[in-house]
């Protein structure tokens, strides 16, 4: 017979030895494509912002103060370079798109015979830039620029992820006390692994919720072999069939026959309905037949699909894959997706950094220490440096010169060039001078994104502030509090290193401690 | 509304730290009583479901959940940094959120 004490040290050494395993499960799950989950969280954080980031990258175009001054300077334009012509078409500024596009057809011609684009808020024609904007985010987010094989990385990295939460969960044993703990004035390591706490806890719903329809949104993708072996045409027709209704839902119908001198008022009364006016036909313009087609747009409304599509099925996909867009989120909602996704890529970062302290202080073997060596180096290359190469890619699209060709292109290869800088870097440097040096860069290019804007674009912070032009105010101040961040934490690893060297300076100066 | 959500989270995870005692030093240097831990820990979920309350009635469906955790996070995080840097401003930052909040709904 067992001894109660034998059974209580058995029962014990069963609690530590699942503790163990999980905390292996934890370190590992999290650690092997950590770099490419950070890459995901952070890229798909700003990706909320797409549309935004886009419209910040093509500074010439401009939000109009109201539909109906839109529309007067869209009517304006045409009326000075197409008089005689028998048809104007008026593409109108969205809620998140600032582009006003105006086309027009001759009398005697079938097609469109000019269009051009127009800066909404003055009504003169411009030029946009070619650039990728907004649109680098949102791809590298679930392809990681990788075509085929991308999106194959990107699930095994969110499946991962689901496994560090969880095992996280079970690791963390003093989750209740160590709730609100945060203790910056320890060591890095400890501040570390309290900010990794910190950011899992308080987002947990956001990472369990977004990681999963992360991997619902490339569902089909995934698991192809269903659709084809029973949809024979690669799934055409399933898709079809389960998501139809979708398609007839969005159109709203269109306000036909309405006189030029009703269009103000009409498009006072289409607002008010809480509609959008998205672009307008008008039919023998400078005439006494003059007629106006106006075409509707919904406003995005702050409910999940559920009402929409006629399938159960469809509804939940749809609600699943548009959470996972934030598709459903008006402004404050959007930001709050946004600091949950912040709050992901912190826990990321930290747990990486966390991984990197513990095993610094033990690393003894050789085989040990290239480990490390890696890890240690990677997180710089990767958190500071694919930051630079942020900062890179805004400052190309303001100093790239805008008549070179392909100039997209270019931007996207500044940011990658600029990013292999830094990982060479990385390896190349001693661990803590490559820390302190790529983030103080970080702080100088992120003071020089607004700077050089300001500089080439003339909308400076004064300026947008002056003007309530809220886009380039956030970007702006995001712009320099990721410089304040970045600068702070350089400036606190130079001191330490002035002043002592403690245990951990000797840790993260790449010397194996004891 | 979302303003006032908002503060009554910050308001609700501030009392509920501070009914620990470890929190409850770092903002006054000294012990609190039991009774005191009690009643913060209360008022904290009371304040708590108040913003889930609030949430729920200003969205549609099930989006008030949904906005309620993400403001869950977005209170609670600021709150564990700021602490351990400025522990009072922090603290009295929640007792006057929810009045700033309730007063600027009646403004707007």
């Amino acid at each position: 017979m067992i001894s109660p004490e034998k059974a209580a040290a058995a029962q014990h050494s069963a609690t530590r030895s699942v503790f163990r395993s999980m905390l292996g499960l934890h370190a590992w799950a999290g650690l092997t494509l950590g770099w490419i989950s950070f890459l995901i969280f952070l890229t798909g954080t700003l990706a909320y912002f797409q549309p935004e980031i886009t419209q910040w990258m093509q500074p010439e175009l401009r939000q109009p103060p109201s539909t109906q001054h839109a529309v007067a300077m869209a009517i304006r334009r045409l009326t000075a370079v197409a008089p005689t012509a028998s048809e104007w078409n008026i593409g109108l500024p969205g809620d998140r798109d600032p582009s006003l596009a105006i086309s027009w057809r001759a009398s005697d011609s079938d097609r469109l015979t000019g269009r051009e684009l127009l800066n909404a808020a003055t009504g003169e024609p411009v030029a946009r830039r070619d650039t990728l904007g907004g649109r680098l985010f949102y791809s590298f987010h679930f392809t990681l620029m990788l075509p085929g094989i991308g999106y194959w990385i990107v699930g095994a990295a969110a499946m991962l992820m689901l496994v560090a939460v969880v095992s996280g969960l079970i690791v963390h044993r003093k989750i209740l006390s160590d709730f609100f703990t945060f203790r910056p004035r320890h060591s890095p390591r400890r501040a570390s692994l309290d900010v990794h706490n910190v950011t899992s806890l308080f987002a947990l719903p956001f990472h369990v919720a977004i990681v999963y329809t992360g991997l619902v949104t490339l569902l089909f993708s995934y698991v192809p072999s269903i659709l084809e072996t029973a949809y024979p045409d690669d799934g055409r027709s399933f898709f079809r069939e389960a998501f139809e209704p979708r398609a007839a839902d969005t159109a709203l119908p269109a306000h036909r026959g309405v006189a030029l001198a009703d269009l103000a008022t009409t498009i006072y009364d289409i607002t008010a309905a809480g509609h959008l006016v998205a672009d307008l036909q008008i039919a023998a313009p400078n005439t006494e037949k003059t007629v106006v087609t106006i075409g509707l747009a919904r406003i995005p409304s702050p409910t999940f699909a559920t009402e929409r599509n006629a399938s159960a099925v469809a509804n939940v996909y749809d609600s699943l894959y548009e959470f996972h867009l934030g598709r459903f989120a008006d402004w404050p909602m959007r930001w709050l997706l946004f600091s949950s996704g912040l709050a992901g890529s912190a826990m990321i970062a930290t747990g990486l950094l966390v991984w990197s302290l513990k095993r610094q202080e033990r690393a003894t073997s050789s085989a040990g220490r290239v480990g490390c060596f890696l890890v240690d180096r990677l997180n710089v290359a990767v958190i500071a440096g694919v930051m630079i190469a942020i900062a890179v890619f805004f400052l190309a699209n303001r100093l790239l010169p805008l008549t070179l060709a392909d100039r997209g292109a270019w931007e996207l290869r500044c940011f990658f060039w600029s990013w292999a800088a830094a990982g060479l870097h990385a390896f190349l440097r001693p661990l803590r001078c490559a820390w302190r040096e790529q983030l103080w860069a970080l702080s100088v290019a992120f003071v020089a994104v607004p700077a050089v804007s300001g500089i080439t674009t003339g909308r400076h912070l004064i300026v947008s502030a002056a003007n309530a032009d809220w886009l380039f105010i956030a970007f702006d101040v995001a712009s320099l509090t990721v410089a304040a961040v970045a600068g702070a934490t350089a400036w606190k690893l130079t001191r330490t290193t002035a002043h002592t060297t403690t245990h951990f300076d000797r840790i993260a100066a790449g010397v194996p401690g004891r | 509304m979302t303003i006032l959500a908002f503060a009554l989270a910050y308001s609700g995870f501030t009392a509920i730290c501070l009914s620990m005692d470890k929190h409850h030093r770092q903002v006054w240097r000294r012990p609190m009583e039991r009774a005191t831990a009690n009643v913060l820990r209360a008022s904290g979920f009371v304040l708590l479901a108040a913003a889930l309350v609030v949430c729920t009635a200003s969205f549609p469906g099930s989006l008030g959940i949904v906005v309620w955790l993400g403001l869950l996070t977005a209170a609670g995080v600021p709150l564990v940094i700021v602490l351990p840097y400025a522990p009072r401003a922090a603290a009295a930052a929640a007792a006057w959120a929810p009045i700033a909040a309730v007063a600027f709904l009646a403004w707007a």
